[in-house]
C-alpha cells in the first residue's frame, strides 16, 4: 500500500467510443432500416472508397479503404451515403454537451471519442458501474453504438473502450496493469500523440504484441530501442505519469446540478428547481464573498438534446430574486420538449462582492427590491433590459473627440461596474439636438449663389421657405482619413428656420461651385464641378 | 329555507370580497402623493397648479414635442430613459443638447431601442416601475393600446417617475388610450424672434387636455406662446 503524499480523490475517467459514429448518424437522419448494411463513402482520386462501415457491413468483410465497387461486389444490397465530417464533428460536440450532465470536465479526444473526468462524480449516479451503464444505456437509446470504459487514467479508459471488453471498470490504479496486459501495443498511441508507427512495427517484429509483454522489460532498454515516447506512453496508460485531458470549457467551482427521476416539463416545476439551484449557488457565493456576473443554465432534455440560456449582470449579484427574475425572462425561450431530466447551473464569471459600509444592499436584494440606492436600482433594471434587448440596444451617449459632427458622438454601456467620470462634451455652437444617422437629400427649388443659403427647398414632399439662415459653418474632414461619408470633401452647414418656425440643420455637399471660404478642400470631387447644382442635405433637427 | 339563507350569505360575502378588491385596486390606482416638475413658464405653471405631476403619464404631440420633452428632462435630476423604435432615423445628439442649455442631460440619458411596439411598452413599464429613473420617455412606433396604456399608467403611479409619451410622428390622434394621460399637449414651433444678433426660438403651447384640471373647463384648450 503506497501512501501518496497528496491524499486526493482516486482519479477516474470515463471514456466513450462511438465506433460507428458516421453510419449511426446517417442511419438516424435518413431513417435507414437497421437490417440493411450501410457504409459512408468519400471520393479518393477518381474512385469512391468506403470511409466508414457499420457493424453489419463489417461482419460481411467490408472495411474502410475498400472501393465502393468491390464492396458492392461482396454485398450488392449495400446502402452507400457520402461521408460528412462536419456533421460528424458537430454530433461529437453535441454529445460532449450532453455529457456535461456527468461532469463539467468533458474532453473531445478524437473524431469519435470523449473522455470525461469522473473523479468524485460517480456517487451521484450510484457508483462507478452504475454511472457507466447509465451513460451507455442513454446513448444506446438514441441509436448510437457505444463502447464505454471507466479507468483510473484517461489513456487507459480510452484503450479499454477501444480494445477491452464492454463496460470495463478499473477504478484502482493498481488494477490497471492487469487490465491492460492483454491489449495490443498499438494502444500506446492512444496515450501519446507523438508515437511513431515505426516503433509499433518494431515491437511487433521482436514479438512484443501485447502491453503485458512490455512490463517485464527494463525501461532503459525500451527507451533506447523504441524511443522515449513508448516509456512515457506506458506510464500514462498505467497512471504513473500525469495525462491531462483538455476540457472544452473552463471550469468553475460554482456549478450545481439537479437531476430528476422523472423528466419535468411544467414551467412551475422548472422554476422551483431553479430556485433550489440558485439558493445553493447563493450560499456558496456568500461563503466565498463573491457575486456572479454571468450565469449559465444548461437543460438536458430527455430526448438527448441540450439547451443553454445565459444571463449577464453589470455588477456582481448573489441574491436569488434578481437572478431568478433575469433567468425567468429567458426561460420562455426554453423548450422542455418531452421533459427535462437534468438542470445544471454554472457561474462562469464571478467577482468579489463589494459590501457597502452597512450591508444594506445585500439586505435589500434579499428582500427582492433590487437595492436601496438609485445606482443599484439602475443597475438592476438595466440588467433586466439588457438581458432582453441585448447590450447594443441600451446605451448612453458618449462624446468622441472629433470635428466631424457625425462621429462626435459614440455610445457607451448603460451601466458599468466602475463609476464613470462626467463626460466632457464639446461646447460647439450651432449643433442640433437630434442628428440624422443618414443625411436626407433636399430638393432645392432654386439655385442659390455660391456662399448663399438655400431659400426654398422641398423635404419629403413639403415645401419649406427659409426665413432665417445662420451660417455657413465649414466643416472639413481630416485629409488623412478616408471617411466614406465625407468623400465629397468639406461641407457648408447652415442653421435655417422656415416660415413655420421649424429649424433644420442643412449642408451643402462638396466644394462644387465656388468655395465659400478660402480653402478649396482637398479637390477629391473634381468631377463634381460640371454638376450644375450642388447637393443639399438635411443632417439635423431641433 | 336554510338553503336560501346560505345562498344569500354566500352572495353577500362574495359581494363584500369584490368591494374590498375594488377598494384595493382604487387605492393602488390612485397616484401616491408625488411632486411635480415646473415647466419654467409662469402662466402654464399656474394653470397646471405648479407643473406636470410626477408619477403620471403626459402625452406630447406636435413638431416641437421632442424639444419640449428635453426641456422637461433637463429640469429634473437623476437618470432618464429614452425609448425609441430601432427603426428611427434620428438620434439624440449630445453636443446639441449641451449647447441647448440642457447641461448634464446627455450624461444622465440612457437610450433604449425597441424592436417593436410591445417591446417599447415593456421597456417603459419596467423602467417606470423600477424607481431608478427620474423620467421615462416613450417615442412609440404606433399608438399604444388600451391595456398597455393602463399598465404604463399603473407603473408610473408606482414608480413615481415622470412619464412622457411622444407623438411627434403620429399625426394628431391620441397615442395613449383615452383617459390615461394626465395632460395632453400640442407643441409647435412658431417663427423665432430676432433680437439684435441673437435668435430666440418660440413655441406655441397648447394644453389640450388636463385630467381633473382646475379652472375653466368651458374653454377646453388653453394655449400660450413661450420662448423655447
Amino acid at each position: 500500500m503506497t501512501t501518496a503524499p497528496l491524499a486526493r480523490l482516486n482519479a477516474l475517467y470515463l471514456a466513450l467510443w462511438f465506433p460507428c459514429l458516421s453510419t449511426d448518424r446517417l442511419r438516424r437522419e435518413k431513417q435507414i432500416n437497421a437490417d440493411r448494411a450501410l457504409v459512408a463513402t468519400r471520393r479518393a482520386g477518381s474512385g469512391v472508397v468506403l470511409a466508414a462501415v457499420d457493424a453489419l457491413a463489417a461482419s460481411e468483410g467490408l472495411a474502410p479503404g475498400m472501393t465502393l465497387a468491390s464492396a458492392r461486389a461482396i454485398h450488392p444490397d449495400l446502402r452507400a451515403e457520402p461521408l460528412d465530417p462536419a456533421a460528424d464533428a458537430a454530433l461529437v460536440q453535441r454529445l460532449a454537451d450532453w455529457c456535461d450532465r456527468y461532469s463539467p470536465l468533458v474532453a473531445v479526444a478524437g473524431s469519435d471519442r470523449l473522455v470525461i473526468e469522473a473523479t468524485g462524480c460517480t456517487h451521484l449516479f450510484g457508483g462507478e458501474k452504475a454511472m457507466l451503464t447509465d451513460a451507455r444505456d442513454r446513448l444506446c437509446r438514441t441509436g448510437l453504438s457505444v463502447r464505454a470504459a471507466l479507468a483510473a487514467s484517461p489513456g487507459a479508459a480510452i484503450a479499454l473502450a477501444l480494445h477491452g471488453s464492454q463496460d470495463c471498470v478499473v477504478s484502482e490504479r493498481r488494477g490497471l496493469s492487469t487490465a491492460l496486459a492483454d491489449l495490443p501495443v498499438s494502444a500506446l498511441a492512444l496515450a501519446e500523440g507523438a508515437m511513431d508507427r515505426e516503433a509499433l512495427t518494431g515491437m511487433h517484429r521482436v514479438g512484443l504484441h501485447h502491453l503485458g509483454d512490455l512490463y517485464q522489460l527494463p525501461r532503459a532498454a525500451l527507451a533506447t530501442r523504441f524511443g522515449p515516447a513508448v516509456v512515457s506512453a506506458l506510464d500514462r496508460l498505467l497512471g504513473q505519469a500525469s495525462h491531462p485531458i483538455a476540457p472544452r470549457r473552463p471550469t468553475t467551482p460554482y456549478r450545481f446540478r439537479l437531476a430528476f427521476a422523472d423528466p419535468i416539463g411544467l414551467r412551475s416545476d422548472i422554476d422551483a428547481a431553479l430556485v433550489q439551484l440558485l439558493l445553493d449557488l447563493s450560499q456558496q457565493l456568500q461563503e466565498k464573498a463573491m457575486g456572479c456576473r454571468r450565469l449559465t443554465l444548461t437543460a438536458c432534455r430527455a430526448d438527448g438534446t441540450v439547451q443553454e440560456i445565459t444571463i449577464g449582470t453589470s455588477r456582481p449579484v448573489r441574491a436569488v430574486p434578481p437572478l431568478m427574475r433575469l433567468l425567468a425572462e429567458k426561460l420562455e425561450s426554453l423548450d422542455p420538449g418531452f421533459g427535462i431530466d437534468c438542470l445544471i447551473l454554472t457561474a462562469p464569471i464571478v467577482e468579489p462582492f463589494e459590501h457597502d459600509q452597512i450591508d444594506s444592499r445585500a439586505l435589500a436584494e434579499e428582500s427582492g427590491t433590487g437595492g436601496t440606492t438609485a445606482d443599484d436600482r439602475l443597475a438592476s433594471v438595466c440588467d433586466r433590459l439588457i438581458n432582453r434587448l441585448g447590450g447594443e440596444n441600451l446605451f448612453r451617449l458618449a462624446p468622441v473627440d472629433s470635428r466631424l459632427p457625425d462621429t462626435a458622438q459614440g455610445q457607451r454601456p448603460a451601466v458599468s461596474s466602475r463609476r464613470d467620470p462626467a463626460s466632457d462634451w464639446p461646447r460647439t455652437v450651432g449643433r442640433p439636438t437630434r442628428l440624422l444617422g443618414q443625411p436626407i437629400p433636399l430638393v432645392p427649388l432654386h439655385a442659390p449663389r455660391p456662399g448663399d443659403p438655400l431659400v426654398r427647398f422641398r423635404l419629403r414632399g413639403r415645401e419649406h421657405r427659409v426665413r432665417i439662415a445662420q451660417g455657413p459653418e465649414r466643416i472639413a474632414p481630416d485629409w488623412w482619413r478616408r471617411d466614406a461619408a465625407w468623400v465629397a470633401g468639406a461641407r457648408d452647414y447652415w442653421q435655417v428656420e422656415d416660415e413655420a418656425g421649424q429649424r433644420f440643420w442643412i449642408y451643402r455637399d462638396g466644394t462644387a461651385g465656388a468655395p465659400a471660404g478660402s480653402d478649396s478642400g482637398s479637390g477629391v470631387e473634381s468631377g463634381k464641378a460640371d454638376t450644375p447644382r450642388p447637393h443639399w442635405f438635411l443632417h439635423g433637427l431641433w | 329555507m336554510r338553503l336560501e339563507e346560505a345562498r344569500e350569505d354566500r352572495r353577500r360575502s362574495a359581494l363584500d370580497k369584490a368591494r374590498g378588491l375594488v377598494r384595493r385596486i382604487e387605492a393602488r390606482d390612485r397616484p401616491r402623493c408625488h411632486r411635480s416638475v415646473a415647466l419654467g413658464w409662469e402662466e402654464p405653471d399656474a394653470a397646471l397648479g405648479g407643473g406636470l405631476g410626477l408619477g403620471m403619464l403626459h402625452e406630447i404631440g406636435g413638431r416641437a414635442a421632442t424639444g419640449f420633452a428635453l426641456r422637461l428632462l433637463a429640469r429634473l435630476r437623476g437618470a432618464v430613459l429614452w425609448c425609441h423604435p430601432a427603426s428611427q432615423k434620428t438620434i439624440l445628439y449630445g453636443p446639441g443638447l449641451v449647447q441647448a442649455g440642457h447641461g448634464d442631460l446627455p450624461d444622465r440619458l440612457i437610450i433604449a431601442r425597441a424592436r417593436n411596439g410591445s417591446e417599447g411598452c415593456w421597456i417603459v413599464e419596467e423602467a417606470l416601475r423600477s424607481e431608478a429613473f427620474a423620467a421615462v420617455v416613450l417615442d412609440p412606433a404606433d399608438p399604444v393600446g388600451l391595456i398597455p396604456s393602463r399598465r404604463l399608467h399603473l407603473a408610473a403611479g408606482r414608480g413615481g417617475a415622470l412619464g412622457l409619451i411622444l407623438r411627434e410622428g403620429q399625426g394628431h390622434g391620441a397615442v395613449l388610450a383615452p383617459g390615461i394621460a394626465a395632460t395632453r399637449w400640442q407643441v409647435d414651433p412658431v417663427p423665432s424672434i430676432r433680437k439684435a444678433a441673437t435668435i430666440h426660438p418660440h413655441w406655441n403651447l397648447v394644453l389640450q387636455r388636463q385630467r381633473g384640471g382646475s379652472g375653466d373647463r368651458s374653454g377646453g384648450e388653453r394655449c400660450w406662446s413661450v420662448p423655447a
